[in-house]
């Protein structure tokens, strides 16, 4: 009879730690997969590099210390979903403001062989003035790509326009410390939205 | 004499009721202001067809040395893509979009610059409607507050 009292009771403890286990993870988990932010979390370190922007200088991410930077890839051939992304950009820098100054948009292409830097100097401040476009030779794009995850390659269409590129057209937010906080699809192209995550930032 | 006359009374009578305007309407037809230079650029509309199944077989536009209907698509990896289509089938009371980061036409080999037109020609050819010619106009997208003449 003792003996089935105790037994009763540790069951009952072991209930209740189990119980109070799950709350404790679920109240954690909750906490850790609701984001604050419109953009998807990222968060990874943001690696160096250094291209060609469209004066024909060099310009490193890490020019940018103090700044949040917007980064996407794109080309200047591209009908669609670039000028749209560049229209969005602009809208989020007019939404920001006064701190607008603290943030740098930087365009790459992935099409070094048609985007030159006397073509990106004629695209690109067509924009905004502050917008930053970069190229390089095939082999740097490449390895920049490579090192954020864009994928990109011609696409042979079977079009007048000889080619095209697919490629990954999400714009990567990099925070003022140098890592890839926030990435924006093409479904998150809300301009008030991404100018709201990047207040929180500043 | 009489039968001439006849004819062009009967033509002309025929030309009133036939095709396009009439089956086909185009509306909220715009397109994108790019940069000076810039070789491509893309139309949206949105097309309607009143009248029996009917299918667009072909583009052009004066400003371009040529046009072609292409729909951009993003994987679910956010790689962005376009996909020519060749003829676009659109059966009878339906309305196809043609919109920003779906379907549009692309203006291939821009002959000027958009930058400072009004409007840009655009004709399509519809294998049942015909002929049908809109006067798309320029419009320049997002802001350019930052924008300083040199």
């Amino acid at each position: 009879m003792k003996r089935r009292n105790v037994f009763k009771i540790l069951i009952g403890i072991l209930v209740l730690i189990l119980l109070l286990w799950g709350v404790i993870l679920y109240v954690y988990l909750d906490h850790n997969t609701k984001s604050d932010y419109y953009g998807m979390v990222y968060e990874r370190e943001a690696p160096e590099f250094t291209l060609t922007d469209q004066e024909g200088a060099k310009v490193s991410l890490s020019d940018f210390k103090d700044k949040v930077v917007l980064l996407f890839f794109g080309y200047t051939y591209c009908p669609d979903i670039c000028p749209m992304t560049m229209s969005v950009m602009n809208n989020v820098v007019d939404q920001l403001g006064d701190k607008a100054d603290q943030v740098q948009v930087v365009f790459v292409t992935v099409d070094p062989q048609r985007d030159t830097v006397k073509k990106l100097k004629s695209y690109i401040p067509y924009y905004n003035e502050n917008f930053i476009g970069l190229t390089g030779t095939p082999q740097e794009i490449d390895k920049v790509a490579d090192d954020y995850n864009i994928f990109y390659s011609k696409e042979e269409v079977e079009s007048s326009s000889g080619y095209l590129m697919g490629h990954n057209s999400s714009v990567l937010l990099i925070t003022p410390d140098g890592e890839i906080f926030l990435r924006y699809s093409q479904n998150k192209m809300d301009p008030v939205s991404i100018a709201a995550d990047i207040e929180k930032i500043l | 004499m009489n039968k001439i006359a006849l004819f062009s009374i009967l033509f002309f009578a025929l030309a009133q009721f036939s095709y396009a305007e009439d089956q086909i309407v185009i509306n909220d037809a715009w397109v994108r202001e790019v940069p000076p230079g810039t070789s491509v650029s893309a139309v949206y509309m949105t097309i309607e067809n009143k009248g029996e199944h009917d299918k667009l077989v072909s583009l052009s536009s004066e400003i371009a040395e040529s046009a072609e209907l292409h729909t951009s698509k993003v994987d679910e990896n956010g790689v962005a893509t376009m996909e020519m289509i060749k003829i676009l089938d659109i059966p009878s009371d339906t309305t196809v979009e043609l919109e920003p980061g779906g379907m549009h036409v692309m203006l291939l080999g821009l002959k000027e610059s958009l930058v400072g037109k009004e409007v840009v020609n655009l004709k399509l050819v519809f294998d049942k409607a015909g002929v049908v010619v809109v006067e798309v106009p320029v419009k320049k997208t997002g802001h350019m507050d930052h924008q300083h003449h040199h």
